[in-house]
């Protein structure tokens, strides 16, 4: 099959109309004209000579007409302009002067594809930027080679804007010459490589709002109780989803009493566990303790984590580093564990509760150590 | 006198939002937040250690600091060639919402005219100064001139949409190729002056 190659001439910022003397509405163009060295005339006149046939659309092709006929005929480049086969796609050119030129005149794509399957060798596009950005939708375009030059435009049509989706590409060659302008040379690729480094510098959503939330004044000081069923995937798969459901639904009603009991707040259900939070640090300790003993009755473990910050109260939710710090917390709790932080420790009261400390830890996404402790109740 | 270099992960259609994570940047309904992970090898990883460890301090915009404030405090044990520049450099963040005190180690806040407080740092004796990400405020650096190097990460990747390193409207401007280089996942590496 014949290759499509598209050849272009690119600013830094991607702007690829007016490289030379023709028009630029904002009267920028020629931007290209005092990096013509030898090097890059030379991969010009290579890249065209084999080539078999030009694509071009409407606007480059008039301005390739109204020139290359009447050129000088330096290395026989001018001949084989003249010469090649030139497929102009345009709605509107009825009658084509400049020798040897196809008009398409509808349903390019098609008539683009037909063409590579066809007999002949590579087919180059040249310019002809709303051509290709049409293109590049369609997978037509097999190779392109990128010529940028150094320098920042600011406006004028650019390569790739009309792109809708992720385009995957394979960089196969890159050339600095000697004006700087760098020679970038792409294949089309199915998808991205594989990177040891792709786990890295991952910022998780819930960072990010916990992160903000500190930055937002509408705070309120509050006690969070986030709960888990343990080993729920294993029980589940156990009892079966009809059995599950219903356990998981008598967990639910037996976790909103309790919480309205200690006078909290219930937030949500997380699934296998729930989300609360209490206007105190001991209610919502008392609250975790008689929903372990509660859920036990119903063949039930239960871990959960408190911590007492600053929350900021959404709709009919509720977020903030507070709230992140409690659901952490709950990440280091073992089976049955009622796990604290140290400020709730710090403020509970009660010489029935005990907290035994079980070391500083670092908390993912959230600055400092964090003393944790386990609460027991006697 | 002292540089002020903006090094930015760049896709192949310009674009420099959330190279770092899903739910990095989503503004303007962006959905390839991480885009720049499967490139990262080990030479892109020598580039953008060696710049840290070349910078003075760090110029950057309200949300690459909140995104960086929120990470580096805490990152991975195994990051830290990226998070020890990143936690004890000077950080001046420009905001126009953001109040003092600035939760991160070593944060100044620049609230007021920008351009001019740039102007100020870079006539400050020490290492040059490095900005990342930070592409609203890149505009402003670059509609005022006060850019000495562009170290560009060029990805093979195009997108088609997010905030563009040179949107709209940005002045023309010569620049000199300085370097370039390419890292093994086809990344163009390339730093360009104004010329």
């Amino acid at each position: 099959m014949r290759k499509l190659i598209a050849t272009e001439f690119l600013t830094l910022d991607g702007v690829m109309e007016a490289p030379g003397h023709d028009p630029h509405p904002d009267g920028k163009n020629a931007w290209a004209l005092k990096y013509a060295t030898e090097d890059q005339q030379q991969l010009k006149v290579e890249e065209t000579l084999a080539a078999d046939a030009l694509l071009l659309g409407r606007v480059t092709y008039q301005i390739f007409a109204s020139f290359w006929p009447t050129a000088p005929r330096d290395e026989g480049f001018a001949d084989k302009m003249n010469s090649i086969k030139k497929y102009v796609v345009s709605r509107t050119i009825k009658e084509a002067t400049w020798e040897n030129t196809t008009i398409i005149g509808s349903a390019p794509a098609e008539e683009i594809a037909k063409l590579k399957n066809g007999p002949g060798g590579d087919i180059l596009l040249m310019g002809s930027a709303d051509l290709l950005n049409s293109l590049i939708p369609t997978d037509l375009v097999d190779e392109y080679r990128l010529m940028v030059f150094p320098v920042v435009l600011g406006s004028g049509k650019r390569l790739f804007r009309d792109a809708s989706d992720t385009t995957h590409l394979r960089l196969v060659d890159s050339k600095a010459l000697s004006s700087g302008v760098v020679l970038l040379t792409y294949e089309r690729a199915d998808e991205s490589p594989s990177s040891k480094y792709v786990e890295d510098f991952a910022w998780t959503r819930e960072q990010m709002q916990s992160f903000q939330a500190v930055q937002n004044p509408d705070r309120v000081l509050a006690t969070v109780l986030f709960t888990d069923i343990v080993d729920s995937t294993r029980q589940a798969a156990e009892l079966g989803d009809a059995r599950w459901r219903q356990l998981l639904d008598r967990h639910d009603r037996t976790a909103r009493a309790s919480v309205e009991q200690f006078r909290g707040q219930f937030v949500k259900s997380t699934g296998d566990g729930i989300l609360a939070t209490f206007d105190a640090p001991t209610r919502a300790l008392r609250c975790a303790f008689e929903l372990n003993d509660a859920l036990s009755g119903i063949g039930l473990a239960m871990r959960s984590a408190i911590h007492t910050g600053e929350i900021e109260i959404r709709d009919d939710d509720v977020g903030g580093i507070g709230v992140h710090i409690a659901a952490r917390a709950l990440g280091e709790a073992g089976g049955s564990q009622v796990i604290v932080t140290r400020t709730v420790r710090d403020l509970a009261t009660g010489t029935d509760l005990s907290f035994s400390p079980l070391g500083s830890v670092g908390l993912r996404g959230i600055p400092g150590e964090w003393e944790l402790f386990e609460a027991s109740i006697n | 006198m002292r540089k002020l270099i903006v090094s930015e992960f760049l896709t192949l259609d310009g674009v420099l939002q959330a190279p770092g994570g899903a739910d990095e940047d989503r503004s303007g309904g962006f959905e390839y937040g991480g885009w720049q992970h499967p490139y990262f090898d080990d030479l892109s990883a020598k580039t953008v250690i060696d710049g840290m460890n070349e910078t003075g301090g760090f110029l950057l915009g309200r949300r690459t600091w909140e995104i960086f404030a929120a990470y580096w405090p805490t990152a991975p044990e195994e990051e830290r060639a990226y998070g020890d520049p990143l936690n004890t450099l000077p950080k001046y963040v420009a905001s126009r919402t953001l109040r003092e005190p600035l939760e991160w180690n070593n944060s100044t806040l620049i609230s007021g005219d920008v351009a001019a407080a740039v102007r100020d740092l870079k006539q400050q004796s020490g290492k040059d100064l490095q900005v990342i990400g930070s592409g609203n405020l890149v505009q402003t650096l670059i509609a005022s001139d006060l850019v000495d190097e562009f170290r560009l990460m060029i990805h093979p990747l195009v997108l088609g949409s997010g905030a563009r390193l040179f949107g709209d409207g940005v002045p023309r401007r010569p620049l000199e190729l300085i370097e370039s280089i390419v890292s093994t996942t086809g990344v163009l590496i390339a730093r360009y002056r104004p010329a």
